[in-house]
């Protein structure tokens, strides 16, 4: 029987080169209470650069796919090639509908993808389900499964 | 805090019949009216209150957030919630930069989150105590139906879907409850539905009440879901609950319905955690219903209340 769910706290790492969009998510993160620790970066290479140097790894990923220099599959592609970083969870931040870019996220090894709509309660409720779900996989210690892994 | 006082400074009358009684039913004892950016400031500068609702969009020149502006200069520390008819990324961004304690777009039901907020920042002195509202339970009913497990709680998502004709659903788990995305009767829409944790007792009993432990048996015009959304989400709600999911999301496409999460996987013989993803075809949701009911009559052999009305044939 499930009740209530009671949230693992996430390290996430927000990689987001739209302000309004980091207020909106960092924002909507807050309101779901818990103790969520957001890191935000602007841009793909600030991304590589602070997951190079720190430390503490990220429990998730969110990853914006259109980014000036390198873009969200970059990323994506690196983390995925690299065995220190290869298990970390990302989900991709997409604002276009095409499923083009939703199959090639998932190719290159992504674990979901939100949509970016226009509606703020949208958003909020995707990313709201989205650490659930990875609250709940953390609290049962599961490692996403990356197509490097299957190679 | 005794009952807050609570200003609204609607868009129109219509919108402030639905905020008052919204907030009226969670509660609040005192509801005053102003109308546009200049009545607001004349009525903070005469009486008090504990909240305002502001809307964005306002009669005469000045918006909400302008009219936000002036409030603070009288009121900084005033919550306010601004609802907006419009759903832009643009006006919660301005809102939130404005500093309203929430920002709730108009979708269906928006005047209960509002009165939701309020009743939080009522309580918000005595947190960590959490208010129940009274309940009216059935007699003879089953405890094992009235639980809020996921067979229960989606039964009675499924219901309200069935009953107010919605189709080409998606639910989403979210703190608290479940957001769903569906498009209503005669509509190309989608429109947002919430469903809140503490409803699901009283919606739960309701269901119980008027159909006990029964089984659809009437045809339903989806080819995927033959007998609806309310045994459909029954019997996936089951299976839920044998694999202790968690996080869960269903989501209806053409002639597919994709259920996903985290639970309990047998792989081999090994039961671990992990995520969880079902597809069923409209054959498989055939075979998932008989399932699901055979297994629900062998744990509670008892007599169903209500209008129970046999094993699921398929139409």
């Amino acid at each position: 029987m499930s009740m209530a769910i009671s949230q693992t706290s996430l390290r996430v790492l927000l990689v987001e080169d739209n302000p309004d969009h980091v207020l909106l998510i960092r924002r909507a993160i807050r309101d779901l209470g818990g103790e969520h620790n957001v890191d935000t970066v602007n841009d793909g290479e600030h991304a590589i650069t602070h997951l190079e140097t720190t430390d503490l790894f990220p429990d998730l990923i969110l990853l914006d796919i259109n980014m000036p220099g390198y873009s969200g599959f970059d990323v994506l592609a690196w983390l995925r090639d690299s065995p220190r970083h290869k298990h970390i969870p990302v989900v991709m931040l997409t604002s276009s509908e095409a499923g083009s870019d939703v199959a090639r996220a998932y190719e290159l090894g992504a674990s979901g993808y939100i949509p970016k709509p226009s509606h703020y309660q949208d958003l909020r409720a995707l990313l709201n389900n989205t650490m659930l779900y990875w609250s709940a996989m953390r609290r049962h210690n599961v490692v996403p499964v990356t197509e490097a892994d299957n190679e | 805090m005794s009952s807050p006082v609570v200003l609204v400074v609607p868009e129109n009358g219509r919108q402030f019949g639905l905020l008052s009684k919204a907030l009226r039913g969670a509660g609040v004892g005192e509801v005053h009216q102003a109308e546009g950016a200049a009545d607001t400031i004349r009525w903070l500068g005469l009486y008090h209150c504990d909240a305002c609702i502001l809307s964005y969009e306002l009669p005469g020149k000045r918006n909400g957030i302008e009219t936000l502006f002036d409030i603070r200069n009288h009121r900084p520390d005033l919550p306010v919630i601004m609802v907006s008819r419009s759903n832009s990324e643009k006006v919660a961004v301005e809102a939130f930069h404005a500093g309203v304690l929430d920002y709730v777009p108009a979708s269906r039901g928006y005047e209960h989150a509002v009165a939701g907020l309020i009743k939080q920042i009522e309580a918000a002195p005595a947190a960590g105590q959490d208010v129940v509202p009274a309940q009216i339970v059935p007699p003879n009913v089953d405890e094992h139906l009235l639980r809020p497990t996921y067979q229960n709680r989606l039964r009675v998502i499924g219901r309200n879907l069935d009953l107010y004709g919605y189709r080409r659903v998606n639910i989403l788990e979210v703190d608290g409850g479940f957001i769903v995305r569906a498009s209503p009767q005669n509509s190309r829409g989608v429109e947002t539905l919430e469903f809140v944790g503490k409803q699901f007792a009283q919606l739960i009993a309701n269901a119980t009440q008027s159909r006990g432990d029964g089984e659809r048996a009437f045809s339903h015009p989806t080819g995927l879901l033959p007998t609806g959304y309310e045994d459909f989400l029954r019997a996936v709600g089951y299976l839920l609950d044998q694999h202790a999911a968690e996080a869960i999301t269903v989501s209806e496409l053409e002639e597919l319905a994709v259920v996903g999460g985290v639970g309990r996987v047998d792989e081999t013989g090994v039961s671990r955690y992990g995520p969880i993803q079902w597809l069923f075809r409209s054959d498989d949701v055939a075979v998932l219903l008989d399932r699901a009911y055979k297994q629900r009559r062998e744990a509670a052999p008892r007599q169903p209340v209500g209008g129970g009305k046999g094993l699921f044939r398929r139409l």
